[in-house]
């Protein structure tokens, strides 16, 4: 396993900050030596930080109207 | 649960506990819309998220919210209503997909292309342009990471959406989804990398 495969293996607790200070130091070493691994860590923090920044989907309104339809047929309701 | 589609009005299937026939008086009415209104955009969205289906989350989201409506009067805090309101619509959301059997190792494994890193001649990775932290995204970015979540197969895409997405803790995440904590991790790190390589064409600097 080269060094820049033993990095991705890392990645994942490198970016929760969970390594211990020794692999913590190879992944940063590595990381200011190899442009290639340095560009793979930036898009997988912005790949994840795209997804969080996805807005809310609300549900359709008519499923107020199906929802009530139910407290109708006696499927649920409040006291 | 109904095999409804978008715009029928489908009543779910009684519940043999609940008391009934039973008129929806306008004071369960007003309760009703103030529910739909303050939890279903929360229910629904991690439904959509952890099903591929509009019809399959809507019917999740009626069922957890008729749900909501008969314990309503249980909770006491907005807290305890929301670590509630996670840990049913996730069980209603994967028992649904249980139902209907679209959930096996063989698919997740069908679905898994091999990542950009494992490639044996892989190329020097292109960094990506910039994503201000900041800035809402546009529409046409909107739907091109949905669609590359919705892409995840299921046993990623769970750990991440419930992990990345909604913010749990893996811990918890692997509670909810009876998951050890070393699989929490393994899992949510191969859905990211899936991810990221969905993502790269779209987000990839283009050489001047």
């Amino acid at each position: 396993m080269n060094r820049c495969d033993r990095v991705y293996e890392l990645l994942f607790d490198y970016v929760a900050d969970g390594l211990d200070p020794a692999d913590r130091a190879l992944v940063a070493g590595h990381l200011d030596d190899c442009p290639s691994c340095d560009a793979y860590l930036d898009s997988y923090r912005k790949a994840v930080l795209l997804a969080r920044r996805l807005p809310e989907e609300p549900p359709p309104p008519e499923l107020l109207q199906r929802l009530l339809a139910a407290l109708e047929e006696g499927a649920g309701g409040a006291s | 649960m109904n095999a409804s589609r978008r715009g029928q009005v489908t009543p779910a299937r009684p519940d043999p506990e609940s008391p009934r026939p039973r008129a929806v008086t306008p004071e369960l009415r007003r309760t009703a819309e103030r529910v739909f209104h303050e939890h279903g955009p929360r229910i629904y969205s991690l439904a959509r998220r952890l099903l591929t289906s509009d019809a399959d989350a809507e019917d999740v989201t009626q069922e957890v919210l008729l749900q909501v409506l008969r314990k309503l009067p249980e909770f006491r805090g907005e807290s305890a209503l929301g670590t509630w309101l996670y840990r049913v619509t996730v069980n209603t959301a994967l028992g649904l997909r249980r139902k209907r059997a679209r959930r096996s190792e063989q698919q997740a494994t069908g679905c898994l292309g091999q990542l950009a890193h494992e490639q044996r001649d892989r190329a020097p990775v292109k960094r990506w342009r910039a994503c201000p932290q900041e800035a809402a995204l546009c529409q046409e970015e909107q739907q091109t990471v949905a669609a590359a979540v919705r892409r995840l197969p299921e046993l990623y895409r769970d750990v991440f959406v419930l992990a990345d997405l909604e913010g749990l803790g893996n811990a918890e995440v692997g509670e909810l989804l009876g998951l050890s904590l070393p699989a929490v991790k393994s899992r949510l790190h191969r859905a990211r990398l899936m991810l990221r390589d969905a993502l790269a064409p779209y987000y990839e600097e283009v050489p001047a």
